[in-house]
C-alpha cells in the first residue's frame, strides 16, 4: 500500500521557500524554509490562522508576490522544472497552461465590464490559437464542466450570484487543462448550500481531470471533506503535513492538536478550549521552536534550535521531536 | 413567567417599492416576533445566510433603521417612541459587538478615549480613580490589562485584542442585553474560542443575555440555548438550539445543518446537491412559500399560502411548513 502510494510522481515541489516582506522597521518573515510536494492527482489543503504565510505560500508558487514581499530563496519546481529559472516572458506563458488560480472572493476578481463569454474567451485565445466558433465551444463546454447553465456566456458578472461567479472562476482555472490549481479559500464568503455546491464542483472537477490542488482554508470542515493531505503553517513555519485522516485523528505537532481541538462542531456540545493567539512579532520571531510561547509541551530543547520537519509515516512530516517521546523507539 | 425585556411583534421591514420605484418591494424581514426575557439570561441564536434578514434585524433592535410595520417593545415600551430619559436607558442597558472590531473605531483616539467617553456619557463613575478602577475591572474580564492596550491607537491592537475591548466597552454599562452580530466571523480559531467563552461568563456570571446573531450554526451550537433560523426574511423554524441542530424539521433547515462541512474525513456529504437556477430561485409568487423551489416535500397548496408556525409535537420547538400542519389529513 505504502509502495504504490510512493510512485505516484510529484508534480508541484516546494523546496526551502523563504518570503521575506521589506518592511522599514525590518523584514517580517511571512514563510519561513517551507518544505512540501503535491503528488499527481492529490488536493494537499493548506491552513492556518489569518497572517499565518499560506497566501504568501500560494503567491509564491504562482510567482505573483506583490513588493515589498520578496521570495529570498528556495525552489519551486512543477513536473522538475524551477520555476525560479524562469524569465518572466516564459513565467507568463506557464502561468495559467501549468498553474492556475481560484482566487478568493470570486466576485472582485471578474471584470465588471466584461461579459463571461469574453473574459473566459479572452483567457483561452491568449494562450492557445483557438477562434471564433471553436472557442465559443469552448467556453460553452467549461461553462457546463462546472454545472452551469448556457445562458451565463451571455452575461455580465453582476447578473450572477457569489456562488455563479465562484464557478465562473473554476471554469476559468481549469480552461488550459493546468496539471496543478493553487485555489485561495475558494468558498469563503458564501452561504454554507452554495458551498457545499461550489466544492462540490472542484471536487468534480479534479475527479475528471485528474489535477491536483493546492486549497489554502481555515474551515478545518471543509478541509476534512476535500482534501487528501493537510499542511499546517504557523507564523510562516509549516509545522506539520500529513494524511487528512491522520492529521485530524492522531495530530503530531502541538499548535496542530490545538487546531483540531479547537473546532466547533454540530455533533457534541463541548467546553470550548480557549487558547491565545499568535504571540510574536513576526519581524523577529525567537530562536528555536516557532511555538515555543504557546506550546504545553515546551521543552529547554525547544528554546535553543528550530526542530526541522521529519517524516513520521508516508507522506507525513512534523517538526517537533515529541512525536519521538511518545512512541517507544 | 415574568414579562419579557424584550419584545419583538410582527417586525417587517421592506426596502424599496416606492412610488417612483420600478421594482417591486425587497421584503428583508416578514412578520418576526421573538421574546427575550431577563431572567434566566439566555444566548438567542439568530442565524441564517446572506440576504435572511437577520442583520436588518440587529439594526432595528439597535434602534439604527425604523421598522416599516410592527413593533419592538424593550421593557414594554415602543423604542422608536420613547422619551429622552428612556432612550439614554435603552442605549445603556441594549449593546452591541459587531463583526469587525476595526470599522467602529476612530482611528484617531487611543484607547483610553473610548473608556472614557463611556465612562462621561453615562456617568459611570464620581472620581478619576473610580474610573480608572471600572475601567480596569471590565478590560480584566476580558483578558486584558489597562496598561498593555489604554495608550495604543486602534490599528495597534491585534484583531482579538480589538474585539474583546469591543466587549469589554459593552460590559462596563452593565447591560441587560448584547445584540451580538457576526462577533466571531472575522477572527481566528483561537481568538473564537476566547470570545465565546467571554460570552458565555457574561451570561452566566453577570446576567447577561445575548442575541447572537451568525450564518455559523456549529459555534451557536456550541453556546446558544434559542435559535431562530430566517430564510428570506421570513422564520423557518424556532425552538431550543439542541432541538433544531439536532433533529431539524423544516427542509431548507434540513438542507442547511446537512450541508454544514463536517470536520471529520471519514463522514464526507452524503448526496450531491444541486441548485436550481438563479431565476426559479428567486421565484416571482410573493404569496407561496419562500422555499418552494428548493423544497423536496413541495405540495401544490405550497404555492398558495406561506406556511405559519406550527408546533412540532408539544415543545416550544415550531417550523413554519404546511408537513407540521395538525389539520392536514397525512
Amino acid at each position: 500500500m505504502t509502495n504504490v502510494h510512493m510512485e505516484i510522481p510529484k508534480v508541484l515541489e516546494v523546496n526551502d521557500l523563504s518570503v521575506h516582506y521589506l518592511t522599514p522597521r525590518g523584514a517580517v518573515i511571512a514563510a519561513n524554509n517551507v518544505n512540501f510536494y503535491i503528488r499527481q492527482g492529490e488536493i494537499v489543503g493548506l491552513v492556518g490562522e489569518s497572517g499565518c504565510g499560506k497566501t504568501t505560500v500560494a503567491m509564491a508558487i504562482l510567482q505573483m508576490v506583490q513588493s515589498p514581499g520578496k521570495i529570498m530563496a528556495g525552489e519551486i519546481k512543477i513536473n522538475g522544472q524551477n520555476l525560479l529559472d524562469l524569465s518572466e516572458a516564459e513565467l507568463r506563458r506557464r502561468r495559467w497552461r501549468e498553474l492556475a488560480l481560484v482566487p478568493q472572493g470570486a466576485m472582485n476578481s471578474l471584470n465588471p465590464v466584461l461579459k463571461i463569454k469574453e473574459q473566459m474567451g479572452d483567457a483561452i485565445a491568449a494562450h492557445e490559437p483557438i477562434r471564433g466558433r471553436a472557442l465559443k465551444e469552448r467556453v460553452l463546454e467549461l461553462l457546463d464542466d462546472v454545472g452551469l447553465p448556457a445562458r451565463v456566456y451571455n452575461l455580465y458578472p453582476h447578473e450572477l450570484s457569489g456562488g455563479m461567479k465562484q464557478r465562473v472562476c473554476i471554469a476559468m482555472a481549469i480552461a488550459l487543462n493546468p496539471p496543478i490549481i493553487i485555489a485561495d479559500e475558494p468558498t469563503s464568503a458564501l452561504d454554507v448550500v452554495v458551498q457545499r455546491v461550489v466544492a462540490q464542483t472542484l471536487l468534480d472537477v479534479k475527479r475528471r481531470l485528474g489535477v491536483s490542488m493546492l486549497m489554502i482554508g481555515h474551515d478545518m470542515g471543509l478541509q476534512a471533506q476535500m482534501v487528501n493531505r493537510v499542511a499546517v503553517m504557523y507564523a510562516g513555519n509549516l509545522v506539520e503535513i500529513g494524511p487528512v485522516e491522520a492529521i485530524f485523528e492522531a495530530p503530531q505537532h502541538p499548535y496542530t492538536q490545538l487546531l483540531i481541538e479547537a473546532i466547533p462542531s454540530i455533533d457534541e456540545r463541548k467546553p470550548l478550549k480557549v487558547t491565545e493567539g499568535l504571540t510574536h512579532d513576526l519581524r523577529n520571531p525567537p530562536p528555536g521552536c516557532i511555538f515555543q510561547f504557546r506550546c504545553p509541551l515546551v521543552r529547554e530543547a525547544c528554546l535553543e534550535a528550530r526542530p526541522p520537519l521529519e517524516r513520521v509515516a508516508a507522506d507525513h512530516f512534523v517538526a517537533c521531536p515529541i512525536y519521538r517521546y511518545r512512541r517507544p523507539a | 413567567m415574568a414579562e419579557p425585556i424584550l419584545q419583538i411583534k410582527s417586525a417587517t421591514k421592506t426596502f424599496g417599492g416606492g412610488f417612483l420605484d420600478p421594482n417591486p418591494p425587497l421584503v428583508a424581514l416578514k412578520d418576526f416576533n421573538l421574546d427575550i426575557y431577563e431572567e434566566p439570561a439566555r444566548i438567542t441564536t439568530i442565524a441564517g445566510e446572506s440576504g435572511s434578514g437577520k442583520t436588518t434585524l440587529a439594526n432595528a433592535i439597535l434602534g439604527f433603521l425604523p421598522l416599516t410595520s410592527g413593533q419592538i417593545l424593550y421593557k414594554g415600551i415602543d423604542i422608536y417612541s420613547m422619551n429622552r430619559q428612556q432612550r439614554l436607558a435603552y442605549r445603556k442597558e441594549v449593546q452591541a459587538i459587531f463583526q469587525d472590531p476595526y470599522e467602529v473605531y476612530n482611528p484617531f483616539w487611543r484607547v483610553q478615549h473610548i473608556f472614557d467617553l463611556v465612562v462621561r456619557r453615562f456617568g459611570l463613575a464620581q472620581t478619576k480613580q473610580e474610573a480608572r478602577d471600572a475601567v480596569e475591572d471590565a478590560l480584566n474580564l476580558v483578558g486584558l490589562r489597562g496598561d498593555e492596550i489604554l495608550e495604543k491607537h486602534p490599528h495597534q491592537l491585534s484583531g482579538g485584542q480589538r474585539q474583546r475591548v469591543m466587549v469589554a466597552r459593552a460590559y462596563m454599562l452593565r447591560p441587560r442585553l448584547i445584540v451580538a452580530d457576526e462577533p466571531v466571523s472575522a477572527v481566528d480559531a483561537s481568538l473564537r474560542a476566547m470570545i465565546l467563552d467571554i460570552m458565555l461568563r457574561l451570561r452566566d456570571e453577570h446576567r447577561i443575555s445575548f442575541l447572537y446573531i451568525t450564518h455559523d450554526l456549529s459555534t451557536a451550537y456550541q453556546i446558544g440555548d434559542e435559535m431562530v433560523i430566517l430564510f428570506q426574511g421570513i422564520t423557518a423554524e424556532m425552538g431550543q438550539t439542541t432541538q433544531i441542530v439536532e433533529n431539524p424539521k423544516h427542509p431548507y433547515v434540513q438542507e442547511l445543518i446537512a450541508s454544514i462541512p463536517a470536520p471529520n474525513p471519514r463522514r464526507k456529504w452524503a448526496t450531491e446537491i444541486k441548485l436550481p437556477p438563479e431565476d426559479v430561485m428567486r421565484f416571482g409568487n410573493p404569496n407561496s412559500c419562500r422555499f418552494y423551489p428548493r423544497c423536496p416535500h413541495r405540495m401544490e397548496h405550497c404555492l398558495n399560502a406561506q406556511p405559519p408556525l406550527y408546533k412540532i409535537d408539544t415543545t416550544d420547538h415550531e417550523a413554519a411548513c404546511f408537513l407540521y400542519d395538525p389539520q392536514a389529513s397525512r
